[in-house]
């Protein structure tokens, strides 16, 4: 295969083909496959296409699979955060139980800076370096000003709906001097808890700790990390007239123009990373082997989006840095594990 | 009730090793890792960053059970070196790897602070209303910052929401 070829995932129209690299020893001869920190820098590249307060959609360019899905594991799992892991319940009369309702506070983002807080570990004292207390006191009772018939239960009660920007933080030791500029506060004001009706009430202490998405889906820091490879058109033939129009139709907006050549009209690939690669070009007949679908097998088109308790940005480095941490931990270990096998002998 | 503490996949537990190393019986220069408390997150990176190294015979990695959190890296040499060595530079490319990722990450945000966003905003077209997802803070005027981000001081500008 050619070396172009060889860096292509090719879609035909009911299989994947060439899925898995060829990139293991003595697969081709005559062809260097191994690691030259030279041609890696050349290759390498990584570009931010768009960065907003919620997500970040970036390019990497030239590196492996595994590597861009260690780095996407790592963002889902293994990135910590800090999240409602204790829930004190002093009184709760509301008719969602305690658990159900302890379960909801912990599903909660919490905009603390994790990088802030230690570890606690199971049967250490709660301290301020380490725990965020918040509480959450709420009672519903009747609206005497509203009107007498009146069924929108928004109007007829007070607080009959229980939001997180009820959660009260209660600073402790220094927290309010460390957090003076940014208060710690759920991260969207808007989340349903749960609902009350007069006379029912709700009094607990929550106690925030660092974890990580590994121990419990809450401690995510995104919605969702996930990557694609850049989809490649080519087009082996001339498409022209009528079937020009017919092939745009089977891509989405943008991915292909018309262009005027000569007063012929041509269809030309503009902007394949549009691309949703659904494959409708294959279900006409008369494309068949005027086009090859194909996708980049090194170019990673990666979206992350958080939660908004760490900015994207910092997100993408501290998954970096917890990776950098893992090679540094097997280093170690494999100094140790090599020290005691000297040892043994 | 049969259900193992979730910490079981990570914290390792006392006494135990990390790594353990045992010769293979039947090969020469072959050596099996066992790494505990590991996935396939690194053991994935391993594998591929020892496939790399020309002086590697073989290397693969399994988990023997998904229930069991450990997995088992074999890894064959040829006789100039040993599996350990191999795995040693293995690991020491792979951080060269993440550390370069990692400042061309810094240097790319970097350079798209330094122009205010909007001139870096390479395929990205201005006014992208993908901001309109960023409604997850909608007390604050945060969602629809379209396009140009210059960092966390621009946050506050008036810019218009293209849904």
């Amino acid at each position: 295969m050619a070396l172009e070829d060889r860096n292509r995932v090719v879609i035909l129209e009911d299989r994947v083909e060439n899925v898995s690299g060829a990139e293991f020893p003595m697969s081709f001869d005559g062809q260097e496959t191994a690691f030259n920190m030279e041609s890696f820098k050349d290759s390498f590249d990584i570009r931010i296409v768009r960065v907003t307060p919620t997500d970040i959609e970036f390019d990497l360019i030239g590196v492996d699979a595994s590597i861009a899905n260690a780095l996407r594991r790592v963002l889902i799992a293994e990135v910590p955060t800090m999240a409602i892991e204790k829930v004190y319940m002093i009184n709760n009369t509301g008719i969602v139980q305690d658990e159900v309702l302890a379960h909801r506070l912990g599903l909660i983002p919490i905009k603390a800076d994790p990088t802030e807080f230690l570890w606690k570990h199971d049967g250490s004292v709660p301290t301020d370096q380490n725990t965020i207390v918040f509480r959450l006191d709420v009672t519903c009772e009747a609206n005497r000003a509203a009107a007498p018939g009146e069924t929108d239960p928004k109007k007829k009660y007070i607080n009959s709906s229980v939001y997180s920007n009820q959660l009260v933080w209660d600073p402790k030791g220094d927290q309010s001097v460390r957090f003076e500029s940014n208060p710690i506060k759920p991260v969207n004001d808007e989340i349903l808890i749960t609902k009350l009706r007069p006379g029912q009430t709700i009094s607990c202490e929550l106690h925030c700790e660092k974890g990580v998405g590994k121990d419990h889906a809450k401690f995510s820091p995104v919605a969702t990390a996930s990557y694609r490879l850049l989809p490649e058109i080519q087009i082996l033939e001339d498409i022209t007239g009528d079937d020009a129009e017919l092939f745009r139709s089977c891509f989405p907006d943008g991915v292909v123009e018309i262009v005027e050549e000569r007063g012929v009209r041509k269809a030309k690939v503009v902007n394949p990373r549009k691309d949703t690669v659904s494959r409708e070009v294959f279900r006409h007949k008369q494309f068949e082997d005027k086009v090859r679908l194909t996708r980049v097998r090194n170019h990673f088109i990666f979206n992350v989006e958080s939660t908004g308790a760490i900015p994207p940005e910092t997100l993408i480095s501290q998954a970096l840095d917890v990776l950098m941490e893992k090679c540094e931990i097997s280093k170690a270990a494999l100094a140790a594990a090599v020290k005691s096998g000297e040892e043994d002998e | 009730m049969n259900a193992p503490e979730r910490h079981e996949m990570f914290t390792l537990p006392e006494g135990a090793r990390k790594i353990d190393i045992s010769k293979d019986a039947k090969m020469a220069n072959c050596v099996i890792f066992n790494i505990q408390r590991e996935d396939h997150t690194v053991a994935n990176i391993l594998r591929y960053k020892l496939l790399q190294n020309s002086q590697v015979l073989f290397a693969a990695y399994r988990m023997p059970h998904p229930l069991e959190h450990h997995v088992e890296l074999k890894v064959q040499t040829t006789s100039r070196t040993t599996p350990v060595d191999v795995m040693k530079e293995a690991i020491e490319l792979l951080m060269q790897d993440y550390g370069n990722i990692r400042s061309a990450f810094d240097n790319e945000l970097f350079r798209m602070e330094a122009s205010g966003g909007d001139a870096s905003m390479r395929g990205a077209r201005i006014g992208a209303g993908y901001g309109g997802f960023g409604a997850l803070d909608p007390t604050t005027a945060e969602f629809g910052v379209a396009g140009g981000m210059g960092g966390r001081g621009d946050r506050s500008d008036d810019v218009d929401i293209d849904f």
